[in-house]
């Protein structure tokens, strides 16, 4: 078999597995029309997948074709049993207004959105990897997979002598895989199966939101950030930051609707989500466990006694656990040699190093800034006179460029809170405590902090870009809808 | 829905029949979408249009350039990006001439290379990593004494205390030796 083949085969496998997950859930219904759920049955299937294939490599059974034929054979049957015994009613779509103008501004921002993927997709497939950007990749990320690939499972005697040997291996076993569907080790293919992943987020999230966000609203926005500079990059990257954005947004955005609507699809995905990005890498688990603390609150406000099946999301970065025994079991070490969590309760440590802190917090606000303006870029003209709108509330304010990134947060923040005020302050506590933990992590790291920032800061910082974009795009929406803020289940409702 | 703490204050000020109404009326406003995230969501979109056709047109270009440039076989493509740190022939040759499971070391001298073109020297940790990455499930030793090959990458072979029994060259600058273990 070519080696595009063995991935194309291996992304079928994927797919199949995300679709019997939900036609159990109830979200696909087995008809023609499941096809706009592609992105979403691809993410959730390669959430599942990789995290099935992780508990299997700690457990000492490896990602060869047969294993992931059998696994995906296994949750086909699993998911095939919970639909005919539980059946899960699927649930309804929303009407659509059918105003011209707003089919007109779908339908650009559709065409963007296709061309910008499609677009992707083929520079991914016909250029080759760059090997000068990704340089953890070539440090240590790829060779962990080859390393679980000529190992046929997970070799502590090699594994140990690879670079940080404490994050997990849920991306490495997925490229092993790769690899075996491929025929051998091929770091060609890892940008091509990285861009399918972002192209599959993008329709995921839209498939997520399509129920409460006008399209619009939703095709305009999700195609700005598939065309911009920023995202196209990081889209082609084979690191594992990207997928842990994707995931830990598409668990943000789960754990939102399920505190809206309850219902137990949204708690399920939300849960893969969350396994999958605690599983990818120590930052995953970090997203992770705020996108928890922060449905969960939420959920308990809103939903008191009803939100207790939530509590059964704790277990997801709790698989963690496993990966951290087989690390003690063979004498390596599980923590990040950068940085010590435990330095966060040493005051006098803290502020020998506040310099650190604000340094770190400048180049975030800036980073962020960027990111907007960057995606925004395109607006300016060539003499100038037009900018992006970032860049010209930045020269209004003065070259202030956390007031103009304050100012549209917190204008955007009074548009939404009215009709959305819980799930508008949940949303808004991930990002704060994300920003807040990401600038602690500085804060508290060991290498010199110039250095630190500038090798990570472009690829750890677009999970807070991506999540926030998802959350602000779905309560956006929620507050152009009708009706209250929360709604009840069927099963809610009947008690 | 409950009722905020200056809401509750608001309608015991003011005599019951009025309070019914205002509080009427705050719920209506509250069913009904937004004209602020209204207004909100039409400056969002306008911009996100705007900025995504606008950079749809180099987009575009890009792919198309690709599609029109002659495709890589997939085992070119696999190598070739790593001849900007080390040449890949050394690369190739070294992986057909270590057979897999052997241990190999890997001693790197400061002498220039052209791998990445005049001028460009890549720093030895870099050297070792990428010959790491290519040569798995080969397994390096930072030992040479240790290792059943050597490779001397941009230095002259020897000066080191073992005995080496065979030696292909890899290209220039670059030479690998099989040790002989006493």
């Amino acid at each position: 078999m070519s080696p595009l083949l063995g991935l194309v085969a291996f992304d079928l496998v994927t797919i199949a597995c995300g679709y019997a997950l939900l036609v159990a859930l109830g979200v696909a219904r087995l008809r023609a029309g499941d096809a706009r759920l592609l992105g979403l049955c691809y993410l959730a299937g390669w959430a599942l997948l990789g995290t099935l294939l992780t508990v299997g490599l700690v457990l000492g059974v490896g990602p060869q074709v047969i294993t992931v034929v059998v696994v995906a054979v296994l949750v086909v049957a699993a998911c095939a049993l919970v639909r005919r015994r539980w059946g899960a009613a699927a649930p309804d779509p929303s009407e659509r207004g059918r105003h011209p103008l707003a089919l007109a501004v779908a339908a650009a921002g559709g065409f963007a959105l296709i061309v910008s993927s499609l677009a992707a997709l083929v520079v991914s497939a016909t250029s080759e990897w760059n090997p000068s950007s990704d340089w953890d990749a070539v440090w240590f990320w790829i060779p962990k997979a080859e390393a679980i690939y000529y190992s046929h499972g997970l070799d502590a005697g090699v594994w140990g002598t690879i670079n940080h040997a404490e994050y997990p291996p849920l991306l490495p076993a997925m490229d092993a895989a790769l690899f075996h569907f491929a025929g051998g080790v091929h770091p060609s293919l890892l940008p091509v199966q990285q861009t399918v992943l972002g192209v599959a987020f993008l329709a995921a999230l839209l498939a997520l939101i399509d129920r409460f966000v006008p399209r619009w609203l939703s095709l305009p926005s999700l195609a700005v950030l598939a065309a911009a500079p920023w995202y196209w990059q990081q889209m082609l990257s084979v690191m594992p930051d990207q997928a842990i954005a994707y995931l830990t947004a598409a668990a943000a955005v789960t754990g939102v609707i399920w505190v809206r609507e309850g219902g137990l699809a949204s708690l399920v995905l939300c849960f893969v989500f969350l396994a999958a990005a605690t599983l990818t890498k120590l930052e995953g688990g970090f997203f992770a466990v705020l996108v928890l603390v922060v449905v969960l609150a939420a959920g308990l406000a809103v939903r008191r006694r009803a939100a207790l099946p939530a509590l059964a999301l704790v277990l997801a970065p709790a698989l963690v656990v496993l990966w951290r025994v087989w690390l003690s079991r063979h004498g390596l070490r599980s923590a990040n040699p950068d940085y010590a969590v435990t330095d966060l309760l040493r005051p006098g440590f803290l502020a020998d190093r506040t310099g650190r802190f604000t340094y770190a917090f400048h180049r975030m606000v800036a980073t962020a800034y960027g990111f907007f303006d960057n995606s925004f870029g395109a607006l300016r003209s060539p003499a100038g006179v037009l900018s992006s709108p970032f860049g010209w509330l930045d020269s209004l304010l003065g070259g202030r460029e956390l007031l103009a990134l304050l100012l549209p947060s917190l204008l955007f923040v009074a548009a939404v809170a009215r009709r959305s005020s819980v799930l508008a302050a949940a949303a808004y506590a991930w990002v704060a405590l994300a920003w807040l933990g990401l600038a602690s992590i500085y804060w508290i790291g060991r290498p010199e902090v110039h250095w630190y920032v500038e090798v990570t800061i472009d690829r750890v910082e677009p999970t807070i870009m991506i999540v926030t974009v998802a959350l602000s795009v779905l309560l956006l929406g929620l507050a152009l809808g009708r009706g209250s803020e929360f709604t009840e289940t069927g099963s809610e409702r009947a008690r | 829905m409950a009722l905020g703490m200056a809401e509750t204050r608001l309608y015991a000020a003011v005599p019951s029949r009025v309070a019914g109404r205002l509080q009427r009326w705050l719920a209506a406003a509250r069913a009904r979408p937004s004209p602020v995230a209204f207004a909100f969501a039409m400056m969002l979109v306008t911009f996100a249009l705007w900025a995504s056709l606008s950079h749809l047109p180099s987009v575009a270009r890009e792919a198309y350039d690709r599609l029109r440039e002659p495709a890589v076989p997939v085992r070119d493509a696999d190598l070739d990006p790593l001849a900007y740190f080390v040449s890949t022939q050394a690369l190739a040759l070294a992986r057909r001439t270590i057979p897999p499971g052997a241990t190999y070391s890997i001693v790197v001298g400061n002498r220039p290379s052209h791998a990445a073109g005049p001028g460009v020297t890549t720093a030895p940790s870099g050297v070792r990593i990428v010959f790491r990455l290519w040569l798995l499930p080969r397994r390096y030793t930072g030992r040479p004494r240790q290792a059943d090959w050597v490779i001397f990458y941009r230095r002259p072979v020897g000066g080191l205390d073992v005995r080496m029994a065979r030696r292909v060259k890899l290209g220039p600058g670059a030479t690998l030796a099989q040790v002989v273990h006493r």
